[in-house]
């Protein structure tokens, strides 16, 4: 693949923005992201459980009032971690799509030019074609420009870093559903994922059990195999 | 649509455009989902497994094919395109023909798929209807009909089960994914491009997060593949067909076919599309179901490979390529005027698939 291309379709300025506006972002989630992989709020969450040492004794209705009452400091804190990362692949998202656009204008740019090349001057000998003559004209023209484009390896390779982008994107998007789906006891999406897993599974060990045992030959009730 | 005249002008042009879509608009108001109908064949439903489901069709004529004919399609789209309408249905026209059509629908797969594999539906699903269609009619070994993906999957099937195998029929089948570089016309072969520029981890990120091969994104990427037609389908071709009731339907129920898209299910997605697509496994000899490697010179039944000379999607070079490969001696290719899709619904391809089908199949009964 090609190395991807650095030139923002906006200019300096734009670029200069959007690139201190992702080294804002991604220091705030650095910070995040070092408090949330150290100890540091493993240990404080402990210790937010025990009252910071200051109130031991009743440990069971501290409990149920935790699991009642939700996150606390080091997931709050996670969690802004994770909203910061929803933010980075939201401008890295914009970023690509505009790259993308760049790429994918070219060809239009092109076949206007020929286009406009081709086009009978006024007062030539050629008479002018129907508005609907010319729209196929332009058609047919566009869609070849277009369809030499997308074989491009600029295009290509815009096309997956954008496809990688979006999907960045929504997976960061899942994890800020699936932390708040657990905070508030709703199954996650890794969860259900979990269980469909484990059905596929159960079903195919059962059907090759089935065919083992030689089952699977008996006629089963109608609409309902 | 009316020609226009050289001197009339863009003016008039543009006025005549306005007028004909409020007139369209008046019109889409006025039909109903339901007047739309697609897949609309009779059938009985004589078996569900999970979401898929084994139908037969009920007969239109004397039967003059002994042999069952199992219809499956891929998991890129519905089965229903094989019966849009009355008199664009290759279902219709095979069943004109006196056979005894039966058809595995997959169903809308959705993230509770996600773990289904392409082992599921060959050594599953495909197996379970044949035992089933087997069993309903007293033959031992039934034939296959196979379209795209589908085709693909009866492919591996009989080289897996070849006792169960009569007859394989293949319609537009992908078979060597990498031929598409023999393939000189630059229309074509877009996706097979397409997926080769992505990393395996690429798909196996988007598979993972989204559960599966969202269908809006396969519709996303065949729009690609033919640009200025789907930029000028809702309003010059739309427009165009306004004026005629016949020509409307057909556009709406080409609409709702593209329409219903269900999701790919996630994990046989990403054998798709690594293991057939990037790496060619099905051509290499690498390609394993159930953990046994899919040899194609292992299919011993007589096969009909059918194959459109303007497929966009799958190149024809891409179907070709099983006759080198393929085990049994009984080996026909049918090409065909027409596009992927052009195949199964244009006017000018009615009754030629069918026909040559029903022809090959009865030969051999």
């Amino acid at each position: 693949m090609a190395e991807q291309s650095d030139a923002s379709p906006f200019g300096p300025v734009a670029a200069q923005w959007m690139e201190s506006w992702r080294a804002m972002l991604g220091t705030g989630a650095g910070i995040s992201e070092s408090w949330s992989n150290s100890m540091l709020p493993f240990i404080m969450k402990r210790a937010a459980e025990s009252g910071f040492g200051m109130a031991a004794g009743n440990d069971l209705a501290e409990a149920i009032e935790r699991m009642a009452g939700g996150p606390r400091l080091a997931d709050v804190l996670d969690f802004d971690r994770k909203l910061a990362s929803v933010a980075v692949a939201w401008s890295e998202l914009q970023s690509k799509l505009a790259a993308y656009h760049v790429v994918a204008a070219r060809p239009w740019m092109r076949a206007a030019e020929q286009y406009n090349a081709r086009r009978p001057q006024p007062g030539g000998a050629e008479p002018n074609a129907g508005w609907r003559e010319q729209l196929g004209a332009w058609n047919q023209l566009a869609n070849e420009e277009l369809i030499a484009n997308q074989r491009t390896e600029d295009f290509l390779v815009a096309q997956k870093q954008l496809l990688q982008a979006a999907t960045e994107f929504r997976a960061r998007q899942s994890d800020i559903a699936d932390t708040i789906a657990a905070v508030l006891g709703v199954p996650t999406q890794r969860d259900f994922d979990d269980v469909t897993r484990q059905l596929t599974e159960l079903r195919r060990e059962m059907r090759a059990l089935e065919r083992r045992i030689g089952t699977s030959g008996e006629p089963p009730p109608r609409g309902d195999a | 649509m009316s020609s226009q005249t050289p001197n009339k002008g863009a003016a008039g042009g543009f006025a005549d455009m306005t007028d004909k879509l409020l007139k369209a608009g008046k019109l889409l108001s006025d039909i109903k989902d339901r007047d739309v109908d697609v897949g609309a064949t009779p059938k009985k439903l004589v078996m569900r497994r999970d979401k898929v489901e084994l139908f037969r069709y009920e007969p239109l004529t004397e039967q003059k094919v002994r042999t069952p004919v199992l219809l499956a399609y891929g998991l890129i789209g519905r089965y229903t395109m094989a019966d849009l309408q009355e008199d664009r249905s290759l279902v219709r026209s095979l069943l004109s023909q006196g056979l005894d059509l039966w058809l595995i629908d997959w169903g809308q797969p959705t993230r509770t798929e996600r773990w289904l594999t392409i082992d599921d539906y060959v050594d599953d699903y495909i197996h379970a209807a044949v035992e089933r269609v087997c069993r309903e009619t007293g033959h031992d070994r039934i034939t296959l009909l196979g379209i795209c993906e589908g085709g693909v999957f009866t492919t591996c099937y009989a080289a897996l089960h070849p006792d169960k195998v009569k007859g394989l029929v293949l319609t537009i089948t992908p078979i060597d994914f990498h031929a598409d570089r023999d393939d000189p016309d630059t229309h074509h072969g877009f996706l097979n491009l397409w997926t080769r520029s992505l990393d395996g981890a690429d798909v196996d990120r988007l598979v993972d997060t989204y559960g599966g091969l969202p269908g809006e994104f396969m519709s996303s990427v065949f729009s690609l593949m033919t640009p200025m037609r789907s930029l000028t389908k809702y309003n010059i071709d739309l427009i165009d067909v306004i004026d005629d009731e016949a020509r409307l339907m057909n556009f709406l129920r080409m609409e709702k076919w593209l329409a219903d898209r269900p999701a790919h299910p996630g994990e046989a997605a990403k054998q798709w599309l690594k293991d057939l697509y990037q790496e060619n496994r099905l051509v290499n000899g690498t390609f394993t179901l159930s953990g046994r490697k899919v040899d194609l010179r292992a299919i011993s039944a007589p096969t009909l490979n059918v194959f459109a000379l303007d497929d966009h999607i799958i190149p024809p070079t891409c179907s070709k390529a099983l006759g080198a490969l393929i085990g049994t001696k009984d080996y026909t290719e049918i090409p065909l005027p027409g596009g992927h899709v052009g195949l199964f619904v244009s006017s000018k391809s009615q009754g030629r698939l069918s026909k040559g089908i029903a022809e090959w199949l009865a030969a051999r009964d």
